[in-house]
């Protein structure tokens, strides 16, 4: 069931509905019900999985609590990690090591055959899983373990943000669940206007400038460096629309029931380096990172080249968690290599305001990994570069996509594209609450100027988040 | 507090719905080049008039027909009412464009009935059942003449676009045709004499990915034959020898098991025919005129031989 699907436009409101009409403690059932039934609605299956997950975590953590010797918990919570990346390791990335095993095997002289096991890959494992190993993680360090293994299951499985998070630390949602939310109708529509913006960003954007991404990316071999270039700068803004949409929808489904889930993304291309940017893009993810990983590797409390293979390293791992491919791996080395690179040059400290030039080379930078995030092999990324870089820029074949594509639907996506590039930035603030206007009827206005334009601009097909593939 | 978010929600709606409806009728009302703006926006609309439009207003639903046609573009180009006629049956293709099962229920359910209709033919292949039925769905809410069809179509589809399709519909009622069909002949039917104008590819192997909805409505509309007493049969006309075998035996495995369920009898000429590539097809999965004449005559003898005509 998506967001941007009539399914979630019944199911919502009901859960809604049923929820304040329910005694508090009976809407920890209701909502594990939900998300249950969220989750499965992709395959029934994928339930077994996340119910694995957490009675295993469950059940580890609990055992850390109860014994003292650090070695003893060691134990536990090698087992959580244990089957955690190994339903990841499994599911995600096993034709991956196999496909590069058997590469490795015939390059040596043998003569193996790949024959790819195609397992299919639960929707939103990635997210859950990481969301459940930082729980762990946290119960060892001497966080106290939910005893409640029902409020403990809603944790893993809430569904706003189940399949692409934000991925939440279990010290924040876990208590909320045991908060009693009433009815706040200021709340609630704060809530309904953020999941609106979200849908506009997501339908509107994202799966508008999907079709010239798709076509262009999907068949580098056929177009030109103009093509290919303009078609990486709508990647950029499709990825950032269909990410950021979907976490406003999460963030605005969870708080029109009361729960405060944490902000993904602050305005991310508006960054004046690539260390802002991380501070402002995907969050919890980056969040989680550098608290899971980052720190313990020593952080920055170390002898400088140890730094700088940590930052590395990393981003190598966070370009693997997106996806089992070359081409995540290098998207990933390439932040890591900016970042070091940007300690080198002394780019240590926040920078001043309004240098424009920074944010231009910031989102420039940003654009040449994305070419590796989005294309299908690394070979297609180094074609569309070397296309882009070398000058094999041809008017006509511009032109043929555009015809492609639609002459008026490529005009009008592009009209939209510049009017949202100026209200995002004012959107953010408004949704986040740091700006606020005061006459209602501009308020009624505006987003009803939103729904407006889903309605009449928007690309319906219940097409697929960018990040459930992760 | 719940009376205020209520009122306050109620206000919105009406507001948020004036403005739609108000933008969505500019913009279907406002023309650039002969053209109202509103077929700039998405590729989704279907243009007002074609062959649809053409049959559907030709069809005569207080007539009383020997046989009745659904199905998508091999019905309409593959069923020659022509044919039929020259054998003594009156005859109507209902057939429409990548019409699927969802739009062929509800076809039924308006035009057809055990009063205007001695055989109803229901043509299907693979392809309409793979589809999610927006095509089809787009064109036939803008272009039948029954409004209670089109809007049970669209609710059924459950997608924006149809609601939007509908909305159109409403809005271009008085407005005239923005085109014909050259090919629609008359009865339902469109012509096509060439010869294959391409060289057929073999199909690559893959297999059947029926759509659960497609599925459920080609039963709900076999249900609905049986339940109201029409005599029908399910055919699936012939194909070029590259279709894809393995697919094909699925979607039969498919079709069967419904068929049996409600007694219906299914005729599969996919492979069962002597028709060769180039001269009886003129693309991938379409006959040509030459392809009709030796399937519809072929058909008839078959149909009559078991009863099921007269």
């Amino acid at each position: 069931m998506l967001f941007n699907s009539f399914e979630f436009l019944i199911f919502f409101p009901v859960v809604v509905i049923m929820y304040f009409l329910l005694p508090f403690r009976f809407r920890w059932v209701l909502l594990l019900a939900a998300s249950y039934f969220f989750y499965m609605s992709w395959k029934m299956e994928y339930a077994l999985l996340l119910a694995g997950s957490t009675l295993v975590d469950y059940y580890a953590a609990l055992r850390m609590e109860a014994l003292l010797e650090r070695a003893q918990r060691k134990k536990w919570l090698i087992l959580s990690l244990c089957s955690n990346l190994g339903i990841l390791a499994v599911f995600k990335y096993s034709d991956f090591f196999y496909s590069n095993v058997v590469d490795v095997a015939n390059a040596m002289g043998s003569d193996v055959e790949f024959n790819a096991l195609k397992l299919l890959l639960p929707v939103g494992i990635s997210f859950y899983t990481f969301q459940t190993l930082s729980y762990s993680i946290d119960v060892y360090r001497g966080m106290k373990a939910e005893k409640h293994l029902g409020k403990f299951a809603l944790y893993v499985s809430f569904f706003p943000q189940l399949v692409a998070g934000p991925i939440e630390r279990a010290s924040r949602l876990l208590p909320q669940f045991g908060t009693a939310f009433h009815f706040h109708d200021e709340r609630v529509k704060e809530g309904l206007k953020q999941m609106l913006w979200g849908l506009f960003k997501k339908i509107v954007i994202a799966d508008r400038l999907a079709v010239i991404v798709n076509m262009a990316y999907n068949d580098t071999g056929s177009y030109e460096g103009s093509t290919l270039l303009l078609a990486t700068y709508c990647f950029a803004i499709q990825i950032y629309c269909d990410f950021s949409g979907y976490s406003d929808i999460a963030i605005g489904a969870a708080k029109v029931m009361g729960y405060d889930l944490m902000d993904n993304f602050k305005v991310p291309y508006l960054s004046r380096s690539i260390r802002e940017f991380w501070s402002r893009w995907h969050i919890s993810l980056s969040t989680w990172f550098r608290d899971y990983l980052y720190i313990p590797l020593g952080g920055n409390k170390v002898v400088r080249w140890r730094w700088y293979y940590n930052l590395f390293i990393v981003f190598v791992v966070s370009g693997f968690w997106h996806g089992a491919n070359w081409t995540f791996i290098i998207w990933g080395a390439l932040h890591g290599l900016y970042l070091v690179g940007g300690i080198l040059l002394g780019d240590n400290k926040a920078p001043k305001k309004g240098q424009w030039w920074r944010i231009l080379l910031t989102f420039h930078l940003v654009l040449l990994a994305w070419v590796f995030f989005r294309a299908n092999h690394v070979s297609d990324a180094f074609e569309v570069l070397q296309k882009i870089v070398g000058g094999d820029w041809n008017k006509s074949v511009l032109m043929g996509l555009v015809n492609e594509v639609g002459a008026s639907y490529f005009a009008i996506s592009m009209g939209i594209l510049l009017l949202f590039l100026v209200a995002d930035p004012l959107m953010d603030k408004l949704i986040k609450k740091q700006y606020t206007i005061q006459r209602s009827w501009i308020n009624y206005g505006l987003y009803a100027v939103i729904f407006t334009m889903i309605m009449l601009f928007g690309h319906f097909g219940e097409i697929e988040f960018i990040y459930f593939q992760f | 507090m719940l009376k205020r978010f209520f009122i306050q929600g109620v206000v919105f709606a009406t507001v948020a719905l004036a403005l739609y409806m108000g933008s969505f009728w500019v913009l279907s009302t406002v023309e650039h080049g002969g053209i109202p703006l509103i077929y700039r926006t998405s590729e989704a609309y279907h243009w007002k008039g074609g062959a649809t439009f053409q049959k559907y207003e030709e069809f005569d639903e207080t007539a009383s027909y020997d046989v009745l046609v659904l199905g998508s573009s091999h019905a309409y180009r593959g069923y020659d009412p022509r044919i039929f006629e020259a054998n003594g049956y009156r005859t109507f293709n209902l057939g429409t464009s990548a019409q699927s099962l969802l739009n062929s229920y509800y076809l039924a359910k308006q035009y057809v009935h055990p009063n205007n209709c001695k055989l109803l033919i229901v043509d299907v292949f693979e392809i309409p059942v793979e589809s999610d039925g927006m095509e089809a769905t787009s064109d036939l809410v803008q272009n039948i003449t029954s409004n209670r069809a089109a809007l049970d179509m669209t609710m059924a589809l459950k997608d924006i676009r149809a609601i939007n399709m509908y909305l159109l519909r409403m809005f271009s009622k008085n407005k005239p045709l923005l085109y014909t069909d050259d090919a629609y002949v008359g009865q339902g039917f469109s012509e096509n004499t060439d010869s294959l104008a391409t060289v057929v590819k073999p199909s690559v192997d893959t297999l059947l990915e029926a759509n659960e909805l497609q599925v459920c409505y080609m039963e709900k509309l076999f249900r609905y034959i049986k339940e109201n007493g029409i005599n029908a049969v399910v055919v699936n006309h012939p194909a070029p020898s590259t279709i894809n075998a393995q697919k094909h035996a699925q979607f039969n495995r498919l079709v069967e098991r419904l068929t049996r369920k409600y007694h219906l009898p299914y005729k599969d000429y996919t492979h069962n025919h002597s028709l060769n590539n180039h001269d009886h097809f003129f693309d991938h999965n379409h006959l040509n005129q030459a392809g009709v004449h030796i399937f519809n005559t072929r058909l008839i003898q078959e149909l009559q031989q078991e009863k099921l005509l007269p």
